[in-house]
């Protein structure tokens, strides 16, 4: 509508403006045109103020203006003021118009498919080719994955597996650079699910100023609709331990009603839970559930409800491969006291597979007991030694002075957070902590908040205090897997029986839970961070035994609390040689980038190492990459390899240096078609707005596709040649004279002066 | 770390009928008077000479890590004192003595003071270790088996102690049978963790009661073998730690008593240490 009636007040498009520049036609100079203007008012006014007309200053300085205006309008017109343009010329241009034939093109779009809306839109008989084929050669292509001549609009099929918009562009582009192209045309519904990886070529057509119009297609908002946005779950578990996940729902249509969340391990259903839609169209829900079976598992996430009917089911669902293996995570314990916390945390992960935690206890002065080793030689003499200590996961320190450890020591505690990646959990305690010293240890930046409260105390009260996890500590640990269970047992927890008091939380840690004491006093108690390439915690107490003691025998919250804690503590530790793909699932692609890491026994990367891949693919077979050596990063090793066929692939690692065996390394990925088509199909306007400016063409809604055949015709690109377009018979022109005069005459006829 | 706690005393084991008879008659007057404090045990707060604490010098139990709780049973048919109340048998001296040897052997931060907590206290589940003897008289009602077993199972530890022969095991197996129908009672061999987690006990053997020394049996009744035996929970671990025909209590309380001999004191404390390390471990 406003694009109508700007060409209808000033007789070309807004684009023609844009491009083109402005100039008097009549050859008279500009500064004879000035005096002219400035006599027109001069004179004008010399004129009223000799007549002295009956009128106030406002009315008389109203007529003086209107009055100058007019003259000065006419004066302009005589000076023949043109628009100076380059127009491109006919058939000898080519435009390139790529239409999109994926899969969500099949989706219907008012009564229509969205490909029918287009086949009648761009069809044989359609104006809009013939009238761009009357000015340009036009190539037509479709695309999904990549680009393909397009002979007739009839040839679309819409079922591409996915949508790589950008490289298509890119494509159309490289196939026709060497031609005088005009601009590109892209008609689709915007929803590209496969990022670019072709930057060069879209650079190049920034720069030779080749605009892209983009026609969009399709619902830009579907008007009912449930979508499982991400499934974020671990690519490795342990048997019968609390698998937690992340699912990103998307719902439009659905605020305040209710839906089934379901997971299913294979067919067999896990887990179902009630959510109700609050008012935000995104939210993300965690997910606990406990994996029933050993071996490489699909599990699948789904959501229905049966309130409305849904624009699209297919986006309901996504499954995830998950690896449940026996493999249990090795944590240090150093105790410096006997004491009911030691023995409870320990009772608490004793029957958790996948931790193993051995511990060592100062029993007296000088006399350790060792629980949880696996041999007679395991800290035999003590904390072990740098290499040795590497190979746990994990250290949780209890009531120990930090004088405890030697400075040697200490520096080798803070290389295994900080270079190893381990995790570090300091415990509260009557030798821990403020009263342990470690706010002016060798240790102090591992302690994610400031010992040393405003009042200076750091003192272990003995005295009960209320757990109270913030939003986030209650995100990351469950009291149950059932969500109802799960918020009573928080509820129903005792409180601790000690607690210590802390400070403020470094920058960067977060604070999981607080403690509240009888005064109603309330400060952080159970901070986390990271540092290095590892992560460190406290909790700064030692009665969370109460919560086993005061809690009925089957309550295992105190169970659960430890079991999460220390396994969030542990759970990116990362191996010594590992290989992971950038991704658990390829959906509709098949180039899969491997990453492996090798790292020597004291975690010294090991960049001459030659890391050798072997793929096992769906079907039997096996393929062996040798990784090259990332040479922006020590240790780390890459590799790409083309999966074809859908299925679950595994990958083995063998790094060596020479003879020997560094280490070994496994992992896997999954392939899969038809996916991507199904989810976020809805129109992405801003995608295609942001095509469209980024190279000077324009977004239109493919009903208004009219408008384009003509606003080709002002393309900086292809063969023009410039053109002078007169301005002065403007309609605009005429109406701003008689919009002055009549105006002028109506107000002076209301004053009785004519 | 090994023990010190060598014997001090004249009297050695096997030597008095060497002594001379004024010496046998000053042993019997003084373990007559001993029978007698006994038989009249004193109410909770009345405290032996010998080891008391000056009165508000110790701080409560809610400032310590570790307290000795002390088992309050009721035992209607025992006969030593008037009221039947066999829980407190060696109380507090036994308590407070052994709570010296723990406190020196080990770092636990414990108070020196014991406490008493009956089995349908609410501070009960406060205090994970719990000692009783004389559980030969022990009689539980319903309610106080199903909280013992509750609390037993949310991982308190039960060491009983100083009961002896067939009758009293009888009587004790019926009690605790109230608290685990359906868990046995099984030997707890010398490998056990609880013989080394602190000491290491390679060698189990009978610890006499102060009887011992006027009658020279080691055993009472007819519990003439030492049984260390033990309820385990689904995890292998020891709930319930029993020691029968043994008595622990009196080898504590009788520590500083010249004419008891030292083997069986060095044993009561390593064995009383190792279980509360035990307790405070497993």
């Amino acid at each position: 509508m406003g694009e109508t009636l700007f060409q209808f007040l000033f007789k070309y498009p807004a684009v023609a403006f844009e491009r083109g520049r402005m100039a008097f036609a009549s050859g008279w100079p500009g500064w004879l045109l000035a005096l002219l203007i400035v006599a027109a008012f001069a004179g004008i006014g010399w004129h009223l103020r000799r007549s002295k007309p009956q009128l106030s200053k406002a009315a008389l300085g109203f007529v003086w203006m209107a009055q100058a205006l007019t003259i000065s309008i006419l004066i302009v017109l005589l000076w023949r003021p043109a628009l100076i343009l380059s127009t491109l010329v006919p058939q000898r241009n080519v435009i390139g118009v790529l239409v999109d034939d994926s899969a969500s093109m099949a989706l219907p779009d008012g009564e229509r498919t969205r490909i029918e809306r287009v086949r009648e839109a761009l069809g044989e008989s359609s104006p809009l080719l013939s009238e761009l084929g009357e000015n340009f050669q036009v190539r037509t292509f479709s695309f999904s994955d990549q680009p393909r001549r397009l002979q007739s609009m009839e040839d679309l099929t819409a079922q591409g597996a996915s949508s790589r918009l950008e490289d298509s562009i890119a494509g159309v582009y490289s196939e026709l650079r060497h031609l005088p192209l005009a601009g590109l045309v892209v008609v689709t519904d915007g929803a590209q699910n496969i990022a670019s990886t072709t930057g060069g070529d879209m650079q190049e057509i920034l720069a030779r100023k080749i605009p892209i119009y983009t026609l969009g297609i399709g619902e830009t908002e579907n008007s009912r609709d449930i979508q499982i946005d991400e499934l974020s779950l671990p690519r490795t578990a342990l048997p019968d331990s609390m698998i937690s996940g992340g699912v990103t729902i998307r719902q439009r249509g659905y605020i305040g009603r209710k839906a089934k969340l379901e997971v299913r391990e294979g067919n067999r259903l896990l887990k179902s839970q009630e959510i109700e839609f609050g008012p935000a169209p995104i939210e993300t829900v965690t997910l606990n559930f406990t994996p029933q079976t050993i071996g490489i598992r699909e599990y699948t996430v789904s959501i229905y409800s049966d309130s409305l009917e849904e624009f699209n089911t297919r986006n309901n669902f996504q499954s995830r491969v998950v690896e449940v293996r026996e493999q249990a995570a090795k944590i240090l314990y150093i105790e410096g006291e006997p004491r009911w916390e030691y023995k409870f945390i320990r009772r608490a992960v004793e029957l958790d597979s996948s931790l193993q935690v051995a511990s060592i206890l100062r029993t007296s002065e000088n006399k350790f007991y060792r629980q949880g080793i696996e041999n007679a030689a395991e800290l035999a003499e003590g904390l072990p030694e740098q290499k040795e200590l590497f190979e746990y996961d994990g250290l949780i320190i209890g009531s120990l002075n930090a004088a405890f450890f030697s400075p040697q020591q200490q520096r080798e505690i803070f290389e295994f957070v900080s270079r190893r990646g381990g995790g570090l959990l300091f415990l509260g305690g009557r030798y821990a902590l403020g009263e342990g010293g470690y706010q002016t240890s060798n240790l102090a930046d591992l302690i994610p908040v400031d010992l040393i409260p405003a009042h200076g105390m750091t003192k272990l009260n003995r005295a009960r205090a209320q757990f109270q996890p913030t939003a986030r500590g209650a995100e990351r640990i469950q009291l149950s897997d059932d969500e109802t269970l799960n918020r009573e047992n928080w509820a129903a927890l005792p409180a601790l029986g000690t607690y210590q008091e802390t400070g403020e939380p470094k920058p960067g840690a977060v604070v999981l839970g607080e403690a509240v004491t009888e005064q109603g006093k309330r400060f952080p108690i159970l901070i986390a961070q990271r540092f290095g390439r590892g992560r460190t915690a406290i909790f700064a107490t030692d009665g969370s035994w109460r919560w086993r003691m005061e809690l009925d025998s089957s309550n295992h919250s105190h169970e659960f609390f430890w079991r999460q804690l220390l396994s969030s503590v542990v759970e990116d530790t990362p191996p010594f040689t590992s290989i992971e793909t950038e991704k658990p699932l390829y959906a509709d692609e098949t180039r899969v980038r491997f990453h492996a890491q090798v790292h020597d026994e004291n975690f010294e990367p090991v960049n001459g190492a030659n890391a050798v891949a072997t793929i096992h693919t769906p079907d039997g077979r096996s393929e062996e990459l040798t990784l090259q050596h990332a040479v922006e990063e020590d240790g780390v090793f890459w590799g790409e390899w083309d999966a074809i066929e859908p299925g679950v692939y595994r990958v083995d690692l063998k790094a060596t240096l020479g003879e020997k065996e560094i280490g070994t390394g496994t992992s896997f990925f999954q392939r899969a078609d038809g996916i991507l088509e199904s989810f976020s199909s809805e129109q992405n306007v801003a995608l295609l707005r942001r095509l469209a400016e980024e190279t000077g063409g324009q977004y239109y809604p493919l009903e208004d596709a009219a408008a384009l055949p003509e606003h080709l015709t002002y393309s900086p690109a292809g063969v023009s040649v410039p053109e002078v377009r007169d301005l002065w018979d403007m309609p605009i022109w005429l109406l701003l004279l008689l919009g002055l005069k009549g105006t002028e005459w109506t107000l002076r006829k209301s004053w009785k002066t004519v | 770390m090994d023990t010190d706690n060598s014997c001090s005393g004249k009297f050695r084991r096997g030597g008095l009928k060497t002594k001379s008879l004024l010496r046998l008659t000053g042993l019997l007057i003084l373990l007559t008077g001993a029978g007698w404090a006994m038989q009249r045990l004193p109410p909770p707060g009345v405290l032996d000479s010998m080891v008391a604490l000056p009165a508000g010098s110790e701080a409560p139990a809610s400032e310590f890590e570790y307290v000795f709780s002390r088992l309050a049973h009721y035992s209607p048919g025992f006969s030593l004192s008037e009221d039947g109340q066999a829980w407190a048998t060696d109380y507090p001296k036994a308590d407070r003595q052994f709570l010296q040897g723990l406190l020196r052997y080990t770092a636990i931060q414990g108070r020196r003071e014991e406490q008493v907590l009956r089995p349908m206290d609410s501070e009960l589940y406060g205090f994970p270790f719990l000692y009783a003897v004389e559980v030969g008289y022990m009689q539980l009602t319903d309610e106080e088996a199903t909280r013992l077993r509750e609390y037993l199972l949310r991982g308190g530890f039960l060491l009983v102690d100083d009961f002896h022969g067939t009758q009293e095991w009888d009587r004790f197996q019926r009690q605790i049978r109230k608290v685990f129908p359906d868990r046995e009672i099984v030997d707890v061999d010398a490998s056990d963790p609880v013989f080394h987690c602190f000491f290491d006990i390679h060698e189990l053997f009978q610890v006499p009661g102060l009887q011992y020394l006027y009658s020279g049996r080691k055993y009472e009744k007819d519990g003439y073998e030492a049984r260390y035996a033990g309820i385990y929970d689904d995890n292998g671990r020891i709930m319930v730690m029993i020691n029968f025909n043994v008595d622990l209590g009196d080898a504590w309380e009788w520590a500083d008593l010249p004419e008891y001999p030292e083997q069986y004191t060095s044993m009561a404390y390593r064995l009383g240490v190792n279980y509360i390390v035990y307790a405070m471990t497993h």
